[in-house]
């Protein structure tokens, strides 16, 4: 392989054509980390798109925008796409980016795989959304495909196929994304990085690979396995042939479940670095954070069928249990961030209004969660909007205002260029205040009732909760072309952010923004999870770093 | 290392023994399988780096590890940029929609997979 590269000088002079050539043929993490980013940000216009198209289409009882079969199309392809093409893989690319800087590595342990990983996840998500043009149109199931409804009868063309084979290519780009994680995480460290001093987005990308591990296997099973079914006369979930249409949901809730932690678990790590740079203070209770990752890590393993409690095949007792149980480990994290802020020296920039956003938010999804975890209660929440509600604050609460909390935080680092804080701020409180007027009112359209996945409801009792919903997600919209107008002129002006605006805590902030080729010309020593902010007052007590309230030391290495 | 032993370590006790109380509470196969396999992966290498890399002490386990520690440790060469990982990508995507679309598609696929397969390798040797 060729181990030329071109003087700075040099690149600056290439045709467009020629640097084009370099991302396409890129295997440094740093690109890899921005193509997964900057692919996912696409992918959530998309999206997005199709959610204003469906509340536009709820705004009124009856049926006046699109057809029946186009809005099962939406609501699965929007499904589909928040949670495989947006969600899920932004957090493995600020992953690829972030972690070999915070664990002073050079680069991925596996850099070509790495490559291939970003590429076949964007050829799957071409392949999912290009199948609006398929002959039937694009999948019509729900993101969830359950057999026999995905069947060859159910769903007849080939839209059904390419979501099959979308969702097939993106899961094995996980998978491989995941193994070069944690190998980069284990075998890369820089001396003295102990596991117990890596930052806490590092661990939990670390927990989230083993999710991605053990979980999206049984899915890239499960999507061929109905493949099979469809195309070459398999009969896995064909009862009349001795199939199990139960074992589908099985195999996918088996990956599922996890799945929710994996779009989770990255961000709890984002928010968990970012609370204590603007508090000043370090982090309240390290050791205890990883512990609770790992728990909920386990525990997410082992309530997949909580999603199946109204199939009356699964034994409701054990996944209520261990759904109630996820609720302990989640409360510590709110205790690490709560007690990081407690008599610190809060400042509210735009990552830490996000930070706060997500801490409200997804405590409302969190409780939420508990009450459907409870069986009986779940018979009446079942595929009610209710459901739809809460899922929306874990993922669009919690994960997507932790994804904005990481964009504004990382951003400088990234490119080198700040973004505007005043319209940064705007954009948070127009999001904060469009995200709850859109969900909050599913809430009680759920309680009163109102079906999932139907393009129409009875006028009356839904429908001002409709209204209101659908007048939130134009605010939303609203807070997005915000965003984007932040994005395109911190480009356009060009501010230098200078190496570290934050005074951030963990190693990418002693590096250059953007860092050179290969992360670091010098490394601080590192004593504690904060070396970064340890070098920087290193006159203070030189070889007695800051060691307030690191892990455990004894059980170190 | 030990760090690392344990965390593969909890992977295993957790998939064997959730999977052990699942199989008893409900004589489900599939759950159990996926449990079990669960614990299975975690064995696998947690046992691996016991048996080998147990005593292994490494300058980034170290608690006051310095860079001359680790001056010399081979840690393996950084490609510069290579182009088959997007040709054999290209080459999956297009091998799999052949499966939908006709099989020449997995033809032309299967030809871009292994001719990038080819590619990677003699990149690596070189």
């Amino acid at each position: 392989m060729s181990e030329t590269t071109l003087p700075a000088a040099v690149h600056e002079h290439r045709t467009r054509a020629a640097r084009l050539l370099d991302v396409i043929t890129t295997t440094n993490h740093k690109t890899i980390g921005l193509l997964y980013i900057w692919a996912s940000l696409v992918f959530f216009l998309a999206g997005g798109l199709m959610a204003e198209l469906m509340r536009t289409e709820l705004a009124t009882p009856a049926l006046n925008l699109v057809s029946r079969q186009t809005y099962n199309e939406l609501f699965t392809i929007h499904g589909t796409t928040m949670i495989f093409l947006f969600i899920a893989p932004i957090g493995l690319g600020f992953g690829n980016y972030l972690v070999p800087l915070q664990i002073g590595a050079p680069d991925m342990a596996f850099p070509r795989l790495n490559a291939l990983s970003v590429w076949l996840f964007i050829l799957g998500g071409v392949t999912i959304l290009s199948s609006f043009g398929a002959s039937h149109g694009a999948a019509a199931v729900g993101w969830t495909a359950y057999a026999p409804l995905s069947g060859a009868t159910g769903s007849p063309g080939p839209g059904m196929d390419m979501w099959i084979m979308g969702v097939l290519l993106t899961s094995i780009a996980s998978i491989m994304t995941a193994v070069n994680l944690m190998a980069t995480v284990f075998m890369l460290r820089a001396p003295g990085m102990t596991m117990w001093r890596m930052s806490l987005f590092t661990w939990n990308i670390l927990i989230t690979s083993i999710l991605i591990l053990v979980a999206f296997p049984p899915l890239a099973a499960a999507v061929s396995m109905l493949f099979i079914d469809r195309h070459f006369q398999g009969h896995f979930f064909d009862p009349s042939h001795g199939g199990s249409v139960i074992l589908y949901q099985h195999l996918f809730w088996f990956f599922g479940h996890p799945e929710v932690y994996v779009m989770v678990l990255p961000w709890f790590g984002v928010v968990t670095d970012i609370i204590p740079v603007f508090s000043r203070k370090p982090i309240f209770g390290y050791a205890g954070f990883v512990l609770a990752s790992l728990a909920i890590a386990g525990l997410s393993m082992s309530v997949w069928a909580h999603h199946m409690f109204t199939t009356g095949l699964v034994d409701n007792a054990f996944f209520s249990i261990m759904s109630f149980l996820i609720a302990v480990p989640t409360g510590i994290k709110f205790f690490n961030w709560i007690g990081t802020m407690w008599r610190g020296k809060l400042t509210f920039e735009t990552p830490m209004l996000f930070c706060l956003g997500f801490m409200a938010n997804f405590l409302i999804g969190g409780i939420t969660g508990v009450m459907l975890a409870s069986a009986p209660a779940d018979y009446d929440f079942q595929d009610t909007y209710f459901v739809v509600a809460h899922m929306h604050y874990v993922l669009g609460g919690g994960s997507l205002f932790a994804i904005f909390a990481a964009f504004f935080f990382w951003f400088p680092k990234m490119t080198g260029f700040r973004l505007n804080e005043r319209l940064g701020k705007a954009f948070f409180w127009i999001t904060e205040i469009g995200f709850n007027l859109t969900f909050w009112p599913l809430f009680i359209s759920g309680l009163r009732g109102m079906q999932r996945r139907v393009a129409e409801y009875p006028p009356g009792i839904y429908t001002t909760p409709n209204q209101l919903s659908t007048l939130g997600a134009y605010v939303m919209a609203v807070g997005v072309i915000v965003f984007l107008v932040c994005v395109v002129q911190a480009f356009r002006k060009k501010i230098p952010a200078g190496d570290d605006p934050w005074g951030g805590y963990t190693l990418e902030w002693v590096t250059t923004s953007p860092p050179p080729e290969h992360n670091f010309e010098w490394l601080p020593p590192i004593r504690s999870e904060r070396p970064a902010f340890d070098w920087r007052h290193r006159e203070t007590g030189p070889g007695t770093p800051a060691e307030v309230g690191v892990g455990p030391p004894v059980v170190s290495t | 290392m030990r760090t690392s032993i344990g965390y593969w370590g909890y992977v295993c006790v957790f998939g064997f023994v959730v999977g052990a109380i699942y199989w008893f509470l409900t004589y489900e196969p599939a759950g159990t399988l996926l449990l079990i396999f669960m614990g299975l992966c975690g064995l696998v290498i947690s046992g691996y780096l016991f048996v080998r890399a147990r005593s292994l002490s490494l300058p980034e386990d170290d608690r006051e590890g310095t860079f001359e520690d680790a001056a010399g440790v081979p840690i393996g060469r950084f490609s510069a940029g290579s182009v088959w990982p997007v040709l054999m990508g290209l080459g999956i995507a297009l091998g799999l929609q052949g499966f939908i679309f006709g099989r020449w598609l997995l033809v032309a696929g299967g030809v871009l997979f292994v001719w990038a397969t080819i590619g990677l390798m003699q990149e690596s040797r070189g």
